[in-house]
């Protein structure tokens, strides 16, 4: 009997075929979920706090999906599209901005009891053009942990690099003060000698006309404190090559202190560094440096349409920028929150930084990131503090050079903000 | 040897693999048509198709031995290329992302503003006459009206219940939605807009709360021109994926839409000074880099394989520990090195007590590379060696002994050549990776040193790959077209550099 | 005959020196970073000992962490792995051997230019590879939620759509220096195609099969990039992606419990290394090719 291969495998498949179908098609329900992405900070902090809530949106369920890091995050968020994307996300305020530009952002209405309670430069920060996405949630900001081992903290800098030099002389110290985030956290040394990036017109908004970085104070005060006058290079007073170079002078207790901000409380605590908050001082004693304050902060996205959820993620929002929502959020991250009613109910650390946040410039990365001069501010700063520091071309050439970049960054960031 | 009969066992295993995979796809088949999703449904039975024709034909003997490889490869592998190259001749870059039907959709979003009275109001969700309906109070002047799709009506005192702020709950004619309808609310709330007059619209911001809204963006009928009544500006499109001021171009509205535009990704690298003038330079740097490196790796992966090819004591602990670059996350170990090659604080430097600046000085950059990738790819080749030396037949050595030659000879003359021979794809493949060895240089220098301040655009260690991906990704808006137009580029340069040494190592002759 | 024997063994002693001295010079040289990686697992303060190489202070606090902490499912992700680099390693070297017997031995008309192709494919620098893998898989996930994104079948399905470029070309160049004789013999026999693949040709290439199958598993283990956009559960991780989130975050990288993970993980790619040492020994081929 010839039976044709084909023939059986026909027929086998025929029956198996049957049984699967037995079994089921997924069926689709109408969608009350809410969808909330975080990275693997918020994610582990807020779930145990927001996930399955039902009375943050009434009707709707929140559901928070957690990332193994916030880069794993930001890579699916720009491929995702409406099939898998989220209804709301929580990251810095840099991705509200850029899913507006790029039309995958949900507009909202802020109410008046929101405008009274978060800071303008707040709710700027998640605007574009003029038209409101996210709610901003917390601070990101920076100042100065001074280790109390070199006695109390100076009140001008030009005291900081005396007790410098003195401790240096001694062998007890390597480095003054170091830029704990890189290139990003050396606005405030910068500020403190009368530097900066630019300058501000009377409404607070960026003047691009004049850059601060190599001005002719700065230049002065930097030639004078920190380059060494025999060997014309850097005499270890400022450092900037982030938490793994001179943050672990710190924390190995060779600095005299370090610019970073309160994600970096645990590590010195763990050191068993102890330590006070405070600014950078300036050059004498008055007025005060500044740092760059960002903000996180919450949107919902344009899938939430889609999805029918919208307005569930309206009510999201509005639960977010209320008072309730901001202290369960301040409490469970320990991050400064931008809520101006909740301060009384945080511990001292986090006080401290959301104090800081009060001498902060609004971190505009339109501006920051632009490179149409040939680079970005980050790349530029390292640049020219390899120039001047490390290879002794010069504070004066070196500042100058690189303020010359930063000019034509600053201009076309601004036209494109 | 003994005499191989045809296995009965065989036939059978073969057709119920194939029957069950069969069954498998046309449930998958199956699930696809029900939610219409014709891609899918249509790429599936071509592969049933496929799978049943390769397999029970007598002839297509090879095709039954690439069709899984290469059905998985197409699907995975040809198919991202093809997005790639796609993507390449579209104006895709951030602002310019979605299409243009959702941006219309999203800028109809954009223009509708609230007013600057800030009105809002109290909401509750009902019916009125059969209609869906909100039941509006004007939080600040108290004013009661329903709102209807199209209609607003204010309503007279009496005709409605306040609750204790002020907030109307009922009215005559209106029943208010029950907690289960709220929740199904969503589909009809969402796009509800009741007209006030004057280009201003109530608008649902949640399920209890509406504001005034102005709709301040007039488009109109095919969509090619947006009036801002506010601003006065009118945008007009400007065929390369933006609506932009018609009398100021620069005034550039968002979002924009991905646009068809060949010339300006390909035609943009070509002219681009930034773009042409480092190439040339970079371009040497990537070759020289991935030959050195696959010579240096091949070498010193080669005599470990023949070093360990008697058995010496200590061989497998030898083999455990030289295994373990390998074993490590690549990325890990490359920010170690960078650590340790730090100038400061870097474990080199304080071991030999010197101050040598590795990674700020351009020769000595790329030496640390060099170093850096011998270290994370020699393992790799003596694994590949190993097997290699295994595939020598014994016999020629035997023979060569006989006429003569000595160890040396044997080597250089005989074995050498045959190992390369059969290594050759794979040197050739190595060389391939490390041209594109993005990882390696973006984690270990990010490309550098680079002079910023004297002109410089493209670092010493820079490979084309991180100068491509710097150049498209490096400011504010991630350029993802142009980044497609240069890795097709990229992939002509290399391709046809590989097909090449392909042809001179003559290794596809002798297949 | 013994003292011939004798003597060959005493001239052997000296020239088997270099072959301990070289591995020593190169053993320093390898472990050098791994000095580093173990030594950040032992510090308590969660940065990369780039500086001295032996910590400052020790503790076994982060491996402690790696096993006991509840948030962390360590042995989960490790299981994860274990089991997707294993399926992963036979089925894509089994693929990579079917692909190679067809290059090595079947004359099929089109065969130099599929090579070509082949090995063009793998050339192909691709910036938006991920982001059409994505949409695939989004796709799928509505439709098969078994394969799709977040699942570790749709992972392997991605690492299977290399496997023919990958392990083909090593295979093939093995299968190429076994004489076409011994294809003719067997077919003289009356064995078709496949017997003579199943039962003569994948006995002959244990050695390389052994090192193809090493490398996928190896690969497999330490693939980050496309592992963590497809998992996302921390249920579904594997050990990659598991420990990027101590790594990946936005202000700075908690090195400690990283290191300790990696050394954990090291642990099975080394001793799979080592156990399967025996198969990659030589004349297994030499005695079969006479017979």
């Amino acid at each position: 009997m010839k039976i044709r291969k084909s023939g059986i495998a026909a027929s086998v498949a025929a029956i198996a075929t049957a049984a699967m179908l037995a079994v089921s098609v997924p069926a689709h329900a109408a969608n009350t979920t809410i969808n909330i992405w975080m990275d693997d900070q918020r994610g582990a902090q807020l779930s145990p706090v927001w996930d399955g809530s039902t009375t943050i949106a009434p009707g709707y369920t929140i559901k928070i999906t957690t990332f193994s890091s916030r880069d794993a995050m930001v890579s699916a968020w720009d491929k995702a599209t409406s099939a898998s994307g989220p209804d709301m996300m929580f990251d810095a305020a840099s991705s509200t901005t850029d899913a507006a530009k790029n039309g995958k952002a949900l507009p909202i209405v802020l109410t008046a009891t929101q405008k009274a309670e978060l800071p303008a430069s707040a709710l700027g920060a998640l605007a574009y053009q003029g038209v409101q996405y996210g709610i901003p949630m917390d601070v990101d900001t920076t100042t100065m942990y001074w280790n109390t081992k070199f006695g109390k903290a100076p009140k001008t800098f030009a005291a900081l690099a005396a007790t410098f030099q003195k401790l240096k002389k001694a062998g007890k110290v390597t480095t003054g003060i170091c830029a704990g985030d890189g290139t990003w956290g050396a606005l405030p040394v910068l500020t403190a000698l009368g530097g900066g990036a630019w300058g501000y017109k009377a409404d607070g908004t960026p003047d691009v006309s004049k850059v601060l970085f190599n001005s002719p104070a700065f230049v002065k005060n930097a030639t004078n404190l920190l380059i060494d006058s025999k060997t014309k290079k850097g005499n270890g007073l400022f450092a900037w090559d982030g938490w793994d170079g001179c943050g672990q002078s710190f924390i190995n207790g060779k600095a005299l202190a370090i610019n970073t901000g309160s994600w970096r409380l645990g590590a010195i605590i763990d050191a068993g560094i102890d330590y006070t908050l405070q600014p950078v001082p300036s050059i004498d004693g008055k007025g005060t440096s500044h740092q760059w304050s960002g903000f996180g902060g919450v949107f919902g996205t344009s899938y939430a349409k889609d999805h029918g959820v919208d307005l569930g993620v309206k009510a999201a929002l509005s639960y977010f920028a209320s008072q309730k929502g901001a202290l369960a959020y301040a409490t469970a991250t320990k991050r400064p929150p931008v809520n101006s009613k909740v301060g009384s109910h945080l511990s001292a650390d986090v006080a401290g930084f959301a104090n800081a946040a009060k001498t902060g410039l609004v971190q505009e990365n339109a501006l920051l990131g632009d490179n149409a001069g040939g680079a970005n501010w980050y790349d530029v700063l390292a640049s020219t503090f390899t120039a001047a520091f490390t290879n002794g071309k010069g504070v004066k050439s070196s500042f100058d050079k690189g303020a010359a970049i930063l000019k034509v960054d600053f201009a076309d960031g601004f036209s494109k903000r | 040897m003994n005499p191989l009969k045809p296995s009965a066992m065989a036939a059978i295993i073969k057709v119920f693999l194939l029957a069950i995979a069969s069954a498998l796809i046309v449930w998958m088949i199956y699930v696809a048509v029900l939610a219409s999703d014709w891609i899918v449904a249509g790429t599936l039975s071509v592969i049933l198709i496929g799978a049943n024709v390769v397999y029970f034909s007598k002839k297509a003997v090879a095709s039954k031995f690439l069709f899984p490889g290469s059905v998985l490869l197409v699907i995975f592998v040809i198919v991202p290329i093809i997005y790639t190259a796609w993507m390449s001749v579209y104006n895709y870059k951030t602002g310019n992302e979605i299409t243009k039907d959702a941006a219309i959709t999203q800028l109809h979003q954009v223009g509708l503003v609230p007013d600057p009275s800030g009105t809002s109001y109290d909401m509750v969700l009902g019916h009125y006459n059969g209609q869906d309906a909100v039941l509006l109070t004007n939080q600040s002047t108290h004013e009661v009206s329903i709102g209807l799709k199209d209609k607003l009506t204010v309503l007279s005192a009496g005709s409605f219940t306040t609750d204790a702020n002020q907030k109307a709950v009922t009215a005559t004619g209106f029943t208010a939605d029950t907690p289960a309808q709220i929740a199904q609310a969503n589909t009809w709330l969402s796009a509800f807009m009741v007209p006030a007059g004057n280009d201003l619209y109530i608008s649902p911001q949640g399920t209890d709360v509406a504001a005034l809204m102005h709709e301040k963006f007039q488009f109109n009928a095919d969509n090619t021109k947006i009036v801002d009544t506010v601003g006065g500006i009118t945008y007009v499109d400007n065929g390369n994926g933006n609506f932009v001021g018609q009398k100021d171009a620069t005034a550039v509205l968002y979002p924009g839409w991905r646009q068809f535009n060949p010339a300006q990704n390909y035609v943009g690298l070509l002219t681009d000074p930034k773009l042409n003038g480092p190439l040339l330079g970079v371009f040497i740097w990537t070759i020289s880099f991935a030959f050195i490196s696959v010579l240096m790796m091949w070498a010193l992966g080669l005599t470990l394989a023949l070093a360990m090819d008697k058995k010496i004591r200590f061989r497998a602990f030898y083999r455990g520990v030289l295994i373990l670059p390998y074993a490590m996350p690549s990325f890990m170990s490359i920010l170690i090195w960078a650590g340790i090659f730090n100038v400061n604080y870097g474990a080199l430097n304080n071991l030999l007590g010197i101050h040598v600046d590795w990674l700020n000085d351009p020769w000595l950059a790329r030496l640390v590379i060099l170093i850096v990738n011998l270290w994370l790819g020699f393992p790799y080749f003596y694994l590949i060696s190993t097997g290699a030396l295994q595939a020598l037949p014994t016999d020629i050595e035997e023979a060569a002994e006989i006429d003569g030659a000595s160890g040396s000879q044997i080597f250089w003359r005989i074995k050498l050549p045959l190992i390369f021979q059969i290594l050759s794809p794979l040197l050739i493949g190595s060389f391939a990776f490390n041209f594109n060895n993005f990882n390696l240089i973006y984690l270990l220098t990010k490309g550098g040193p680079i002079d910023i301040l004297n002109g410089q655009t493209a670092g010493a260690t820079d490979i084309l790959i991180t100068y491509a991906y710097k150049t498209a990704f490096g400011g504010n808006d991630q350029n993802l077209g142009l980044a497609c137009a240069i890795s097709v580029i990229m992939f002509v340069i290399v391709g046809a550099l590989s097909m090449w040494s392909l042809k001179r190592s003559r290794v596809l002759e002798e297949m | 005959m013994s003292i011939a024997l004798g003597k060959k063994k005493q001239s052997r002693t000296p020239s088997n020196l270099w072959r301990h001295i070289f591995a020593w010079v190169l053993m320093v040289f390898a472990v050098f970073p791994i000095i580093v990686v173990v030594s950040s697992s032992l510090s308590a303060t969660g940065a990369l000992s780039t500086g001295s190489l032996l910590p400052t202070k020790i503790s076994f606090g982060n491996y402690t962490m790696l096993f006991t902490n509840s948030t962390i499912p360590f042995g989960k992700w490790m299981v994860n792995t274990i089991v997707l680099a294993a399926v992963n390693a036979v089925i894509s070297v089994l693929i990579g051997m079917f692909a190679a017997y067809a290059f090595s031995r079947l004359r099929y008309r089109g065969r130099k230019q599929s090579l070509q192709a082949l090995f063009l494919i793998q050339v192909f620098p691709s910036f938006l590879a991920l982001a059409a893998i994505y949409v695939i898989f989004e796709h799928l996930y509505t439709l098969y939620p078994a394969i799709g994104l977040g699942s570790l079948g749709g992972l392997l399905l991605v690492y299977l759509g290399g496997s023919m470029g990958g392990s083909a070309w090593l295979l093939k160049g093995f299968l190429d220096t076994i004489p076409m004789e011994l294809d003719e013999a067997a077919k003289i026999d009356g064995a078709s195609p496949s017997q003579i693949f199943w039962q003569i040709f994948l006995p002959l290439t244990v050695p390389i099969l052994v090192v193809s199958t090493l490398l996928s598993f190896i690969g497999t283990f330490n693939e980050y990039i496309l592992a963590s956009l497809f998992l996302q559960d921390i249920q579904t991780r594997t050990v990659a992606v598991g420990l990027q989130s101590f790594v990946g975050g936005t202000f700075g990288a908690n090195w400690g419990p990283f290191a300790a993970g990696s050394v954990v993980a090291a642990i099975p790619l080394v001793a799979l290394f080592l156990s399967l040492q025996k198969y990659i020994v030589s004349g297994v081929t030499a005695g079969s090719v006479k017979g």
